[in-house]
């Protein structure tokens, strides 16, 4: 009965809520011709002595668990009851003893427990989270160390070693589920330069393309005399279409909204 | 029951084996997979070892009956239930018990029984409830097995949602009024099918050794259990118990003929002692160790003890001091539980641990017992109830409780 009530504490120490403290108490009853005796906490050999013990534990509120053994007849109900009650009051005792060191379950959970979240993404986006073949997944649970589970509801489970690999993760899936906004800056990539234009890695994901004609207000020959694999570019998307093709531009972008645009970056970096 | 079949085995030894302190009586219940359809998983495809469900279930047969062997009855008793058939809503454990007690009673064994069992539920709407099926048992605040012959409650097993001890002690009756159906029923078994009773007397007391030992020692142990200290009294006992072996062999000299052997006197010297603290008790006397009947030992109680722990407590009740841990898991930690009614996750696990050295012994160390997997159950009922659901707290958890220290007496 001491596990009940160490259980309890070192739950209440690790951050779980639980719905209340719970306590547990050892009980014996001996009873002969002369009338009986109900012993509070009985000792390891005193339920050998006597004829019935039982053990309760339970919340302030009430009994959790009972178990009783019976070795003789004529324990009647009101010496039950009488046992019962004894037993009741030994726990409120106790209760309160555990209370005075720690009442209610910490707020949070040990620093070195695995962190876990739920977040909600749309369902439609669950396979691009998990990739061609799964490399997706993959690539975010080698990077962060946590793993991952997907329910068909757009339900998104991350399990990480601790707070930090659970956030970095959470990160990496929102980023992937993002979708593009018309109108609104992204900084990008260049991965790839056709002879049209060039394609630009905006979110994890998510590539879009720079028409030839959208790169500067001139007209451009040749795509590479601006851009190549590797540069970092501020893009705007012009359009997504119904293939979920997305259009960027650079040259449609203001000087207001490239300082609008820095400013929020520097805020995200401070 | 319904499509559960458990077929129940007894066995008991005609000769008893000399010098056995307790009953031997052994209780294995077992559940076969074919009972529900299924090879078993494995290489082996046989069943294994016990699985904790079967150990638990094995205590729950063996509590009840042990009390009602007659006194001095010191012969062998097996008894094993199998599993044979089972519709998965219902537990077979009290199919179990019921076929247990039937064997007994019909076998002819001395066996002050028969004994019927029922499982209790309770809420609020229906209030108490006969032998719920599992399904049932999901909207139930209350899972309690009664056991107990025609006159006597003899065992409850329970686990609630913090119900008054009025409502606990109503379902036990409850479920004690239930049972009689059974009880009478295997008295009908018994007045057809019983078979002759065994013709066994019960040894009889050895009364002269008796009035010697409480002649020259009754005052001598109570003086003795007056010593508080627990390493004091101890000494002061064993050595009361080597001047009895002694005196009483010796002074009788009859120890050849066998009359008062050594471990009859230590014999007769236990049950002095026996009865010695259960007066005292019942005069309401000050108990083993100094106290009143009502008083709990002093609490020493600490928590975050070990840094690298997720949670961790110390909680010392006298001389009785656990250790206990939580670990918290993700959900892919959970325990993958297979039974007779299908595989479920299990995401609490409350571990008990019993070790030799907590009752300074040095003892073998293996896997853990059937005490400490029925300790272990009982503590975990205790603090079910109080979890939070998997929606609040997503996590699973893992609690372990050391036993370093335990008082016996």
């Amino acid at each position: 009965m001491a596990s009940v009530c160490g259980s309890s504490l070192a739950l209440m120490d690790a951050g779980v809520p639980l719905k209340a403290p719970v306590a547990g108490i050892a009980m014996g009853l001996v009873k002969d011709e002369d009338g009986y005796a109900v012993l509070t906490d009985i000792l390891g050999d005193e339920d050998h002595l006597g004829d019935m013990d039982f053990k309760v534990a339970g919340s302030e509120e009430g009994v959790t668990a009972l178990q009783m053994d019976i070795k003789i007849e004529g324990i009647n109900e009101e010496i039950m009851e009488t046992a019962l009650q004894q037993a009741h009051d030994a726990r409120i005792g106790i209760l309160a003893q555990m209370n005075a060191v720690i009442s209610q379950s910490r707020t949070d959970v040990s620093e070195n427990a695995p962190s876990m979240a739920t977040i909600k993404i749309d369902p439609d986006k669950i396979r691009d989270v998990i990739g061609k073949g799964g490399a997706t997944i993959r690539k975010i649970c080698e990077d962060t160390g946590a793993s991952i589970d997907l329910d068909d509801d757009g339900t998104v489970r991350i399990y990480a070693e601790d707070k930090a690999a659970a956030k970095k993760a959470i990160d990496t899936v929102l980023a992937i589920t993002a979708e593009a906004e018309i109108g609104k800056l992204y900084k990008g990539k260049v991965v790839r330069i056709a002879d049209f234009g060039a394609f630009v890695n905006i979110m994890p994901g998510t590539d879009g393309m720079v028409h030839i004609s959208q790169i500067v207000q001139e007209r451009v020959n040749n795509v590479r005399d601006f851009l190549n694999e590797g540069d970092d570019v501020i893009v705007k998307v012009l359009d997504i279409d119904n293939r979920n093709r997305v259009k960027l531009s650079i040259k449609e972008i203001t000087e207001e909204e490239k300082a609008a645009f820095a400013a929020a970056e520097e805020d995200v970096a401070s | 029951m319904d499509e559960t079949v458990v077929l129940c085995t007894v066995v008991a030894k005609k000769d008893v084996n000399p010098g056995q302190p307790f009953v031997p009586l052994s209780v294995h219940y077992q559940e076969k997979t074919y009972a529900v359809g299924k090879i078993p998983g494995g290489f082996f495809k046989r069943e294994g070892r016990p699985t904790e469900k079967e150990t638990l279930t094995s205590r729950l047969i063996d509590r009840p009956i042990r009390p009602l062997f007659p006194k001095g009855f010191m012969n062998e008793v097996q008894v094993i239930c199998t599993v044979l058939s089972t519709d998965r809503n219902h537990d077979p454990d009290i199919a179990a018990m019921l076929g247990t007690s039937a064997a007994l009673s019909i076998s002819g064994v001395p066996f002050n029984g028969p004994i019927g069992a029922a499982r209790v539920g309770f809420n609020a709407e229906q209030g108490y409830f006969l032998n719920p099926t599992v399904e049932e048992l999901t909207t139930s605040e209350l899972d309690m097995v009664v056991a107990g012959t025609e006159n006597a409650v003899l065992m409850v097993e329970s686990e609630a949602q913090e119900l008054l001890e009025d409502e606990m002690l109503g379902a036990v009756l409850f479920g004690h009024q239930e049972m009689q159906v059974a009880v009478n029923a295997i008295k009908e078994l018994v007045a057809e099918a019983g078979k002759p009773r065994w013709e066994w007397q019960a040894p009889a007391e050895n009364v002269a050794l008796k009035t010697a030992m409480a002649d020259a020692f009754e005052a001598k142990v109570g003086e003795a259990y007056r010593i508080t200290d627990k390493m004091a009294r101890q000494d002061a006992l064993a050595a009361l118990k080597d001047e009895a072996v002694e005196q009483v062999v010796a002074a009788e000299g009859q120890e050849a003929e066998g009359k008062f052997s050594k471990d009859d006197v230590k014999g007769a010297f236990a049950a002095l002692e026996k009865r010695v603290v259960r007066s005292r008790v019942v005069k309401g006397e000050p108990r083993i160790d100094g106290r009143d009947n009502v008083t709990v030992r002093p609490l020493a109680i600490e928590v975050g003890v070990l840094p690298k722990t997720h949670g961790s407590a110390i909680f010392t009740r006298g001389e009785t001091q656990a250790i206990a841990v939580a670990t918290l898991g993700t959900l892919r930690d959970s325990q993958l539980i297979e039974s007779l009614e299908g595989e479920r996750k299990d995401r609490f696990m409350l571990h008990y641990n019993f070790p030799p050295y907590s009752v300074g012994e040095a003892g073998f160390m293996g896997g853990p017992k059937r005490r400490e997997i029925g300790h272990g159950r009982l503590a975990r009922r205790g603090i079910q109830a109080m979890l939070p659901s998997e929606d609040v707290f997503p996590y699973t958890i893992r609690v372990v409780s050391e036993i370093t220290e335990f008082k016996r007496l």
